[in-house]
């Protein structure tokens, strides 16, 4: 039997948890399509959740999923811009028209990018560092070392896959108006996405022992996050999340990280966002949002 | 001994690429590994690094070239490093790391000399004398 899972109209962080329900349990049972006619918009979060997913029953072994195409040409062709549509054939079946774009035609600040290996991670850092002094300095209004900050931060975020995932995963990037919060004003953000073993598998062996039965995901969220455990005894590592923590705290940013069935986020003042969700429908791996604000008008 | 090494140089070799980002771990253990082999800790008691041609450093490479190169596993100093030709965000890694160790390496602009980490710059200066550091900051 195929059973729907209706992607959100208007697909970033704050639908993930939407999304996550449309899918139900995991391992998914039958084959699922993914519906996607009625998408109006989906952030770079929104994109590399759809491809994580993807990848996860693919790697689970379940039966390709169906993917229809948003039917506003408009939207297809932005997906398309964004290489989601390139990656997705991997993994999905896909249904409606798919715009043919030339490769490299996109303003994003990052396309949709599979992240591999630690050569991937150099190729998105390359990419980014040509255009993040431009759209962090020149139309977010930051300082130079704003933009400098922000690609270490997507360095830092893509090294995680590599370095604990246990499988590949998705990062993208771009800028964009904020209709609801901060006044309208522009912002940067970074989505990495994997389908890995999560926080609360890696950490398990360190923690799970410390913390008891409160050992949970939000908890493991809260030991990488905030207090730089990393599973290697090195005291050199665990340090990439802490750098990210204290880049975004310093621009008014805003990092938020979700594994398993919780969410947690450091939320600066323009956000309402809850800092910790638990219980929330089960997604596979972890995804991270990394937003920086632009300036404010003067 | 006084060893001089080019940062960038050293990246192109360790990965055979045109990169001029040092970022993740690997690439910088890499970069590390390179410069050990030329320069070992027993031979080169200061180490000054050049890093004026590169772009961008992460914590990661920060983690692996500067503080590895500096301390041992156990904290020890293995030798005396200087960094030149660093800007304020390549600083700011550095920093990151160097504080969570306890440690730190001296900077050097021109002729001012700067502690990045959490010593004192008269301890790091007092370190430099010791073992000859004074050709570096010339």
């Amino acid at each position: 039997m195929t059973r729907v899972v209706e992607i959100p109209a208007s697909f970033d962080d704050r639908a993930m948890d939407q999304f996550a329900a449309a899918i139900g349990p995991w391992p998914a049972e039958g084959r699922l399509l993914f519906d996607a006619r009625q998408a109006a918009w989906a952030s770079p979060y929104g994109l590399v959740a759809m491809l994580t997913a993807g990848q996860a029953l693919a790697e689970g072994g379940a039966e390709k999923p169906l993917f229809t195409v948003p039917a506003n040409a408009d939207v297809a062709g932005y997906w398309a811009r964004m290489r989601f549509f390139e990656f997705a054939a991997e993994f999905f079946e896909l249904h409606g028209k798919v715009p043919k774009v030339r490769i490299g035609t996109s303003d994003a600040l990052l396309e949709s990018t599979p992240i591999r290996a630690a050569e991937d991670v150099h190729g998105a850092v390359e990419r980014i560092s040509q255009s993040a002094t431009r759209i962090l300095v020149n139309d977010l209004g930051l300082q130079s070392n704003a933009a400098m900050g922000f690609s270490m931060a997507l360095s830092e975020a893509c090294q995680n896959i590599v370095e604990h995932a246990g499988t590949s995963g998705w990062v993208a990037a771009q800028a964009y108006t904020y209709r609801r919060r901060l006044g309208g004003r522009r912002v940067v953000v970074i989505a990495v996405s994997d389908c890995g073993v999560g926080f609360r598998k890696t950490l398990e062996a360190q923690q799970a022992r410390k913390l008891g039965d409160r050992w949970r995901d939000g908890t493991a969220i809260e030991s990488a996050l905030v207090h730089a455990v990393s599973r290697f005894r090195d005291p050199g590592r665990g340090q990439g999340l802490g750098f990210i923590r204290k880049y975004v705290s310093r621009w008014d940013g805003k990092i938020s990280v979700r594994s398993g069935t919780a969410r947690l986020a450091l939320v600066p003042s323009w956000d309402d966002e809850e800092p910790l969700a638990e219980h929330l429908p089960y997604f596979p791996g972890s995804q991270v949002q990394v937003t920086i604000p632009g300036a404010p008008a003067t | 001994m006084i060893a001089h090494v080019q940062v960038a140089t050293v990246l192109r070799e360790a990965v055979a690429a045109p990169y001029t980002n040092l970022v993740t771990r690997s690439t910088g253990a890499r970069v590390r590994e390179q410069i050990e082999a030329v320069h070992a800790p027993e031979s080169s008691h200061v180490t000054v690094l050049d890093f004026s041609e590169i772009a961008l450093l992460d914590c990661s490479c920060a983690d692996e070239i500067v503080a590895k190169l500096a301390f041992d596993a156990e904290g020890q100093a293995r030798r005396l490093v200087v960094l030149r030709g660093l800007r304020d965000d390549q600083r700011e890694a550095i920093e990151h790391v160097l504080v969570r160790r306890g440690a730190a390496v001296l900077k050097l602009d021109g002729c001012d000399a700067e502690s990045v980490g959490e010593l004192p710059l008269e301890a790091l200066l007092l370190v430099a004398a010791r073992l000859g550091g004074g050709e570096a900051m010339a």
